[in-house]
């Protein structure tokens, strides 16, 4: 294998696990904070999954590029988009990151907010536990979250057309 | 679909989620150590549980994975006629000294020194001290290069 297109694949995956890091990481703080009885607690672990957020947006626009330029140095031509399978990643990663712009930054922006009104009154309030429930779009952007890294890797290792 | 692929599949699942794991931790782990007040580490170390299930599940399940990708693969031994394999299996297994060596005699130092800031209200020097043991840092980055290397020799098949 050309070094040119290892290093580069390497950097492809080292992207994915950052990704996958970055996600799995700020599911299990956010649910082990929405469901924590006290607020100092709340704020801990909220405060804690900040940078497994960052992992995962930076990893995701990394992914892509890296993506692109493992297909190429791999001789896909159009950087792998006329292959069904590179496409479909790829639409996965793009609709990945319109979630995160459209619905976890606006939820997390009123997380953040509830909390800091919880923080002043002293207690996890239920406007907070409100806004740590996940419904209509929001429940379909977390278990799209939840789902799209297994469906990228699956796409990766099956390749299937 | 070649049934060999799922298994690869399998595999590669089970691997980042083990590395997920050992980030995850190591990520928690560090911000504990940072922490102002013993509350807040104990909060951070505690939370790092599921990550820490995440490496001690997926160290063994990696490598009954990987000989099972390498058994449908056909590659003779379970791989480890194979360099690049072996040495993946000798890597993964390297941290495993490590458990009775330093996790568990310095984790019981740990927690007796949390539990002992936690009543003071304070950070004191001894869990500061613990947080920064030289050997648990070692071992850390061991595992973590460790995994690193394996990766390089996964996509490299170098010999």
């Amino acid at each position: 294998m050309p070094l040119l297109a290892t290093l580069l694949k390497l950097a492809h995956i080292g992207a994915g696990i950052a990704m996958v890091a970055g996600l799995l990481g700020s599911r299990l703080l956010n649910r082990q904070a929405a469901v924590a009885g006290e607020i100092d607690v709340v704020l801990r672990l909220s405060r804690a999954a900040a940078p497994f957020d960052r992992m995962g947006e930076v990893a995701g626009p990394a992914l892509i590029v890296t993506g692109f330029a493992t297909a190429w140095a791999d001789g896909y031509p159009w950087l792998g988009l006329t292959t069904g399978w590179i496409l479909a990643s790829v639409a996965l990663v793009v609709l990945l990151l319109v979630l995160v712009a459209r619905v976890f930054r606006p939820a997390g922006a009123r997380v953040e907010s509830a909390i800091l009104a919880a923080r002043a009154a002293g207690t996890v309030t239920p406007e907070l536990q409100e806004a740590y429930a996940e419904a209509g779009v929001r429940r379909f952007a977390t278990l799209y979250g939840d789902l799209v890294a297994p469906a990228i890797i699956a796409l990766m290792i099956l390749k299937p057309g | 679909m070649e049934p060999s692929n799922l298994v690869k599949l399998l595999h590669v699942g089970i691997a980042f989620a083990f590395i997920s794991g050992l980030i995850g931790r190591w990520v928690l782990l560090r911000l504990a150590a940072a922490a102002s007040d013993p509350e807040t580490s104990n909060t951070l170390a505690h939370a790092a549980a599921p990550f820490e299930r995440l490496v001690i599940r997926g160290g063994p399940a990696i490598l009954l994975a990987g000989m099972a990708t390498a058994w449908a693969q056909g590659y003779p031994w379970l791989g480890l006629t194979t360099g690049w394999m072996l040495l993946s299996v000798i890597l993964l297994l390297s941290p495993l000294p490590l458990v009775p060596l330093v996790f568990l005699p310095r984790g019981r130092i740990f927690e007796a020194a949390l539990a002992d800031a936690r009543r003071q209200g304070v950070m004191t020097l001894e869990l500061r001290a613990a947080f920064a043991d030289p050997a648990v840092a070692f071992a850390r980055r061991w595992e973590l290069t460790a995994v690193a290397i394996v990766v390089v020799l996964m996509v490299t098949k170098p010999f």
